[in-house]
């Protein structure tokens, strides 16, 4: 699957159109750049999984874009990258070629860039529709696939039930052919096998014996032997299964079927041309047959079967090895041989009546093959030898019995193919063909001679002895070679046993030279310094002789040798090399017959010395020998080691540092990198390897070649130290900024041969340091350059001016800006002198520089002019346009503005100079009565300068704001505070208010928000409408903040405005509520209690985008400010009211009477409902003793008395004027601001009605006095009231 | 009628300055960087020893990009102009390509000239 393909690349000689089509795509996607047919290839290379699309043009020198397409194409990166051709090529021919050539679309330049977009855009889509599109495909077959492969089974595994073998059998054959397979597709490739036609041939095995379905029951299951007419109809289950595999044509795969076909035919043919049903011979059968064959024979002999049992593994292939049954390729057997021990393994896992799991998968294949892929069998190579040598050639592994007679030119060793154990076989031999007198010699000694071969690790051992030869009818020599094969491993006894036929020759040779040249040699060892040393080649390298040298070598003499160890020479290795010795030996012996080998000696002294071995293998006696001399190299490793340290230490540190070093050849030109340019770009340097190359093709961006090139050149030259700075691509498609720095070396003769740089990522940096700079160089309000920044530009400029060419400085000023400053506000003149100095910037060239220099002031210079007129001309534009801006908006000042010029070189050659000459010019502009434009002129300016000097300058002049001040609007806030000051009616007095406010500033709508309490929903709560105007305050009740986006209070700046010229500039949001009511523009305030958002005050112009002067501000900021006292009173009260009427009906509907008395003079504060309801003349202010009592003084027993110094008392009390009984409660409270006493009475007359009749009720004043509990006030008078009377007590 | 006198000047003389601002993105400025820039383009002067020394071949390879820069930058006149030309070339005409050398050349040096001038 792909990554993301965001990357475009654009390849065309022509800077100019990159440089077009750059910037129609630049926004969505990276561009990458290509100037050339060859950088570009090399760019397809690197980002060919990043690529969407490649914009090809067609003319371009040295490979064009025809040659780029082929190679794409051949290169098959067209299935991946689609190309468009861009070219100015009209002809019908070089459309057609291009569509020939595999190019996806073609379009024409000059080229409308809003096309191109679109047709890269759908392009791009396409192509990843078509590569998600394979992917699709593909896991679609797959399945199909897996769901074929069930089926198959599952119609094999009924034909087997039918006759008698139980399922596993399929799945064994299916099993042995796919390992054998795999065995066949590494090591013959001739038959040209891969993963997927062994999966093919695998699945289509399981259908061999799918004509047994044709084969009637009797025969098929026959338990004994059949006849040659039962057999011939056995055989014809190869024919009937192609007749009916041929009527599946249909199923569709058809190389399936065919090898379905192929095994069903032919997998009972023989290798020599007498097998079923055609007598194929050799190579012709198909190698899925045989396999299959193989597969089969293999499983019928390990499985029980009708007409016999199952045979052991081990008989089961030394018959099919030796050709017992069925006759197979010698190449297949010794595959075969190689995966005998998985068959074996198998053939137990999977054996009837056994089953791992339900699916279809043999356990780790893994294991497997990786075995068999170690064991490289060269087969090929090695029949050809054995065909060369045309002698007998026996392989036997001793380990797992089994033994095999690969190649025989004569029937005289045939015993050996006799069947059994090797020994049975071996015996058999010897008894029959070899020579009676050498019987005894080579049998007695099989036992003891391989034993001691492996044992001793010898590789080669020979023995002579005559064997009978038939065609003669007599004995001849052999001498017997036993070879050892797979050294590597000391417990596997694999050997083979070759016989040559050496004639007379006797076995015996020592002849006098012989002896000779042994004495000789023996001298010369003696002599030699150094070790010299003769040894078996054996496991332990036994030394048969040794020189003199090695005593002085090792520091040991012989019998030390001998008894410490045994002459062994591995046994004086250092421990640590012993093994790599000896496997050293083994390897270098394999491809020659000499070795060379370092190692470790320790000395007697206990030194450590460094060996250098270098030997070569003699034969005698039948065993081999290595001859060798040993040379003390121990000096020469040191100096290599400290060598290699050294240099390790610079990988080292090229490695820890982020940047990337490299080295440049000179004379080589070749440039290699550490590896932190791969960690850094994400690829390897593969343009970059020299300098000729980064000229033409690399991932430089092509516009900074030059400096490149640069860099290259001073260091070619010589020069000790040159830096340049360029942009590299990266892996995603960006180009990062890099800084690359370089120092020479020189050769004797002072010449420059290398060198050795780095390179820095100055990415980051450089955007930064650019950002900054532009930052400092720019006006904040305007964009334009400030002061110091143009001062910067018009000194670069006229310092490399050229002779003949005029610079014009421009100093322009704009009129009476103060005014409007003053008249409409700071805001608004922010917003005008931003209009002017866009209109200045449409009015000039790209390259003049434009500038703001004060706070009305602008300065615009124009560079390389040819003449004046060019300048005056643009003065005079800017000074009409100037006059149209604003119009009709600024009807109260209108705006115009006065421009001074001075020219270079005439009027001055510096900065300084031109700006006052030009400063000059503006001041007679001005006093020329402004709105028009003045150019210096020396003859009479000059001198008028210095006479005016004080007041000349027209800059400089401060932007004050008048003290005039708001006259009108400050009696129109006066005349507010009094209404709402005086007002009866607080919110009759805020509507008119804003009626005036509204009728005042002739706005659409006039306007108060109020929030709840939470400050999450606001309520239009006021609201004055111009004539003609829709209300809008039904719809604009509890409006959640939430539905304006939530961030409404931030509209209101620090001073609590919310200036909204154009509500198009504000969100969504809150266009969406703004726009239904017809509102262009708005003015807020916001009103605050304790610093806290409470709502505002607004306006509304719906006529059209209002430009809000200061004058309203003020006078809104004071009203809202006023309103917001006033209102939020209005609303305290309210609130208190509320809360207040609460507390009252909770007192008046308690079933108490409670009334709040004044603790000295027991005035009634307040009286509850009940009490009322019983004493209606009592009133407040009325005295409680007389009002309850009709007493004229209080009474004596009063819960209420004294209540500031005692306790709270409960009293039970008459009241005989009412006639009720009450317990009586006195508390100490506050009331209204002062100290009070509450007193409640609850109703208990119910309770004492008993006790009341025991009680005489007293008269006034004497009488006896009751108990305590029944005392009874005494009644006062009270006010004649009937209905109290009528309680009924009362004497 | 644009904010460039230059290129004021270069619709005056015939020029398709709306087509090549389109391209350019309708940023004037982008378009008078390459507008100056043409001025320094050495392509038009490798025609005409192209065509003396005989070499069809270099002379179309040269005219062949000048048409397109033309085109791109709406230079009306001369591009057609050089599509004749380079129509001759292609065909391998020299005789033919020869003769209509002198109209390019001529409507080539009046937008240099223009160029120059600053749109005046």
């Amino acid at each position: 699957m792909s990554g993301k393909r965001n990357v475009i690349l654009i390849v065309d000689d022509m800077e100019i159109n990159r440089a077009i089509l750059r910037g129609v795509l630049e926004d969505e996607y990276h561009i990458l750049e290509a100037e050339n047919g060859e950088q570009a290839m090399l760019l397809v290379e690197q980002y060919r999984s990043a690529i969407a699309v490649m914009l090809l043009d067609v003319v371009m020198p040295v490979k064009n874009g025809y040659e780029v397409l082929k190679e794409m194409s051949a290169r098959g990166f067209l299935d991946q990258i689609p190309v468009v051709m861009v070219t100015a090529e009209g002809s019908a021919e070089s459309e057609v070629r291009a569509f020939d050539l595999g190019a996806s679309d073609i379009v024409m330049k000059p080229f409308e860039p809003h096309v191109i977009r679109r047709r890269v855009q759908n392009i791009i889509e396409l192509n990843l529709h078509k590569l998600h599109l394979e992917d699709l495909v593909e896991e679609q077959a797959q399945s199909l696939r897996e769901s074929n492969e069930i089926i198959t089974d599952a119609l094999s595994s009924v034909i087997e039930y039918r006759s008698m073998e139980s399922g596993q059998h399929i799945l064994r054959i299916r099993m042995f052919t796919k390992i054998l397979l795999h065995d066949v597709a590494c090591n013959c490739r001739e038959y040209g096998l891969d993963e997927r036609k062994i999966e093919s041939i695998t699945r289509a095995a399981a259908m061999h014996d799918v004509g047994k379905i044709a084969i009637p029951d009797s025969i098929l299951n026959k338990p004994g032997r059949l006849t040659d007419g039962e057999f011939e109809i056995m055989k014809t289950h190869t024919t009937k299964g192609c007749a009916m595999l041929d009527g599946l044509s249909r199923l569709g795969d058809q190389e399936y079927l065919r090898y379905a076909y192929n095994i069903c035919r032919y997998h009972h043919e023989r290798w020599d041309g007498r097998g079923y049903p055609d007598k194929l011979k050799g190579d012709n059968i198909p190698i899925c047959a045989q396999v299959a064959g193989i597969a089969d024979c293999y499983d019928a002999l390990t499985t029980d079967r009708v007409y016999k049992k199952a045979y052991s593994h081990e008989k089961a292939m030394n018959m099919i090895l030796n050709g017992e049954c069925g006759a197979f390729s010698p190449k297949l057997l010794e595959c075969l041989k190689n995966v005998g021990e998985q068959f074996r393994v198998l053939a137990r896992e999977y054996a009837d009546g056994r089953s791992p799991s339900a699916d279809f998968q043999p356990r780790p294949e893994a294991e497997f093959l990786h075995e068999v892929d170690t064991a490289q069998l060269t087969q090929t190579k090695y029949f050809t030898v054995l065909r060369y040598l045309n002698v007998p050639v026996l392989e036997v592994d001793l380990d797992a019995d089994i033994y095999h007679m690969v190649y025989a030119p004569n029937d005289d060793f045939d015993q050996l193919r006799s069947g059994g154990s090797f020994r049975q076989c071996f015996h058999a031999f010897v008894q029959s063909s070899v020579h009676p007198d050498d019987r005894r010699r080579v049998e007695e000694t099989m036992e003891n001679y391989l034993g001691t071969f492996f044992e001793e690790g010898l590789m080669k051992r020979s023995r002579e002895y005559r064997v009978f030869r038939r065609s003669t009818g007599d004995y001849h020599w052999y001498r017997a070679t036993l070879l050892r094969i797979d050294t590597e491993d000391p417990h596997r006894h694999r050997a083979m046993m070759i016989w040559r036929d050496i004639g007379g020759e006797l076995s015996l040779r020592r002849s006098e030279d012989g002896e000779k040249t042994e004495q000789g040699v023996v001298a010369l060892a003696r002599n030699i310094p150094g070790g010299i040393v003769q040894c078996r080649n054996d496991s332990q390298l036994t030394m048969v002789r040794a020189g003199a040298g090695l005593t002085a070598m090792f520091g040991y003499n012989e019998e030390e040798i001998a008894q410490r160890f045994q002459n062994r020479l591995l046994a004086m290795l250092h421990p640590d090399d012993r093994a790599q010795a000896a496997a050293q030996v083994r390897e270098q012996l394999q491809a020659g017959n000499a070795v060379e080998l370092e190692y470790r000696v320790r000395r007697k002294d206990g030194s450590t010395v460094w060996v250098l071995d270098k030997g070569q293998v003699v034969e005698e006696d039948g065993d081999e020998y290595l001859y060798c001399v040993l040379v003390d190299v121990t000096r020469d490793k040191r100096a290599r080691e400290e060598l290699r340290l050294s240099l390790e230490r610079h990988q080292i540190i090229m490695d820890q540092t982020d940047d990337i070093i490299f080295e440049w050849d000179m004379l080589t030109d070749q440039i290699s990198y550490s590896q932190n340019w791969e960690k850094k770009f994400g690829y390897p340097p593969a343009g970059e390897r020299s300098a000729m190359g980064m000229a033409s093709s690399s991932h430089i961006y092509p516009d900074d070649r030059p400096a490149l090139e640069e860099l290259i050149d001073k260091l070619a030259a010589g020069t000790s130290y040159a830096q340049a700075e360029y942009r590299i691509a990266a892996a995603d498609g960006r180009y990062l900024w890099c800084r690359t720095r370089a120092s020479a070396q020189y050769d004797e003769n002072g010449r420059p041969i290398k060198a050795v740089g780095v390179i820095l990522d100055v990415d980051s940096e450089k955007s930064r340091t650019r950002a900054l700079q532009a930052k400092a160089e720019m006006d904040a309000l305007t964009g334009l350059c400030n002061k110091a920044a143009m001062h910067r530009r018009v000194e670069q400029y006229l310092e490399q001016r050229e002779s003949g060419e005029i610079g014009a400085m421009l100093i322009l000023d704009v009129d009476n800006f103060k005014l409007i400053n003053d008249s409409y506000g700071h805001m608004f003149g922010d917003a005008v002198l931003t209009q002017i100095s866009d209109r200045i910037r449409e009015l000039f060239r790209g390259g003049d520089i434009i500038g703001r220099i004060g706070g009305d002031e602008f300065m615009v210079f124009l560079p390389r002019l040819p003449n004046r007129e060019v300048a005056e001309n643009r003065a005079g534009l800017l000074v009409e346009s100037f006059r149209e801006l604003f119009e009709g908006e600024l009807d109260k000042c209108p705006l115009s503005c006065s421009i001074g010029i001075a020219y270079a070189p005439e009027d001055g050659l510096c900065y300084q100079d031109l700006f006052q000459r030009a400063d000059r010019a503006l001041y007679q502009a001005k006093s020329q009565g402004k709105n028009c434009f003045v150019a210096y002129d020396g003859r009479w300016m000059d001198q008028s300068f210095e006479d005016l000097a004080p007041a000349g300058s027209a800059l400089g002049a401060r932007i004050d704001s008048d003290e005039r001040g708001a006259t009108k609007t400050s009696g129109f806030i006066q005349y507010v505070f009094q209404i709402l000051y005086r007002a009866g009616n607080v919110e009759e007095a805020v509507e008119s208010i804003l009626e005036m406010a509204g009728r005042q500033f002739d706005v659409s709508r006039a306007y108060i928000f109020e929030n709840d309490g939470e400050n999450r929903h606001s309520t239009n709560t006021f609201e004055w409408c111009n004539t003609g105007i829709e209300p809008q305050i039904d719809k604009l009740q509890s409006v959640s903040f939430e539905d304006l986006g939530g961030g409404y209070m931030e509209n209101f700046n620090e001073n609590g405005i919310f200036y909204c010229p154009d509500i198009s500039e504000l969100p969504q949001a809150q266009q969406d509520i703004l726009v239904p009511q017809g509102i262009k523009s708005m003015l807020q305030c916001a009103i605050r209690d304790n610093g806290r958002f409470r709502g505002w005050v607004g306006f509304d112009e719906n006529g059209e985008n209002r430009l809000w002067t200061k004058d309203q501000i003020d006078a809104l900021t004071f009203v809202a400010e006023l309103l917001s006292v006033f209102l939020l009173k209005m609303r305290a009260q309210e609130k208190t009211e509320t809360a207040a009427q609460g507390l009252l009906m909770a007192l008046d509907n308690q079933n108490s009477w409670i009334y709040v008395v004044d603790p000295d003079t027991y005035e009634m504060l307040f009286i509850n409902a009940k009490t009322r309801a019983i004493a209606p003349e009592a009133e407040v202010g009325m005295c409680c003793y007389r009002a309850f009592f009709g007493r004229s003084g209080p009474c004596e027993q009063c819960p209420a008395r004294n209540i500031r110094t005692s306790v709270n008392r409960t009293m039970e009390i008459y009241n005989r004027i009412l006639n009720v009984w009450s317990s009586a409660d006195a508390a100490l409270i506050r009331w209204e601001g002062r100290e009070a006493c509450l007193l409640t009475c609850h109703d208990i007359t119910c309770y004492k009605k008993s006790r009341l009749e025991e009680c005489p009720p007293g008269g006034r004043g004497g009488g006896p006095r009751p108990r305590f509990l029944d005392w009874a006030f005494r009644v006062c008078a009270i006010r004649a009231n009937p209905s109290s009377i009528q309680k009924g007590f009362v004497s | 009628m644009s904010n460039s006198r230059l290129i004021d000047a270069l619709t005056e003389l015939g020029a398709d300055t709306e087509g090549a601002l389109r391209r350019f993105m309708n940023n004037e400025a982008f378009y008078e960087r390459f507008l100056l820039k043409f001025m320094d383009d050495k392509t038009f002067d490798a025609i005409a020893p192209a065509l003396e020394a005989g070499d069809a071949e270099g002379g179309f390879m040269a005219a062949h990009t000048l048409k397109g820069i033309a085109g791109n930058l709406g230079f009306t006149a001369l591009y057609e102009a050089v599509c004749v030309l380079v129509e001759f070339l292609r065909a391998g005409d020299l005789d033919g390509a020869r003769a209509s050398y002198a109209p390019a050349e001529a409507a080539y040096r009046a937008v240099t000239a223009l160029l120059a001038g600053g749109g005046n």
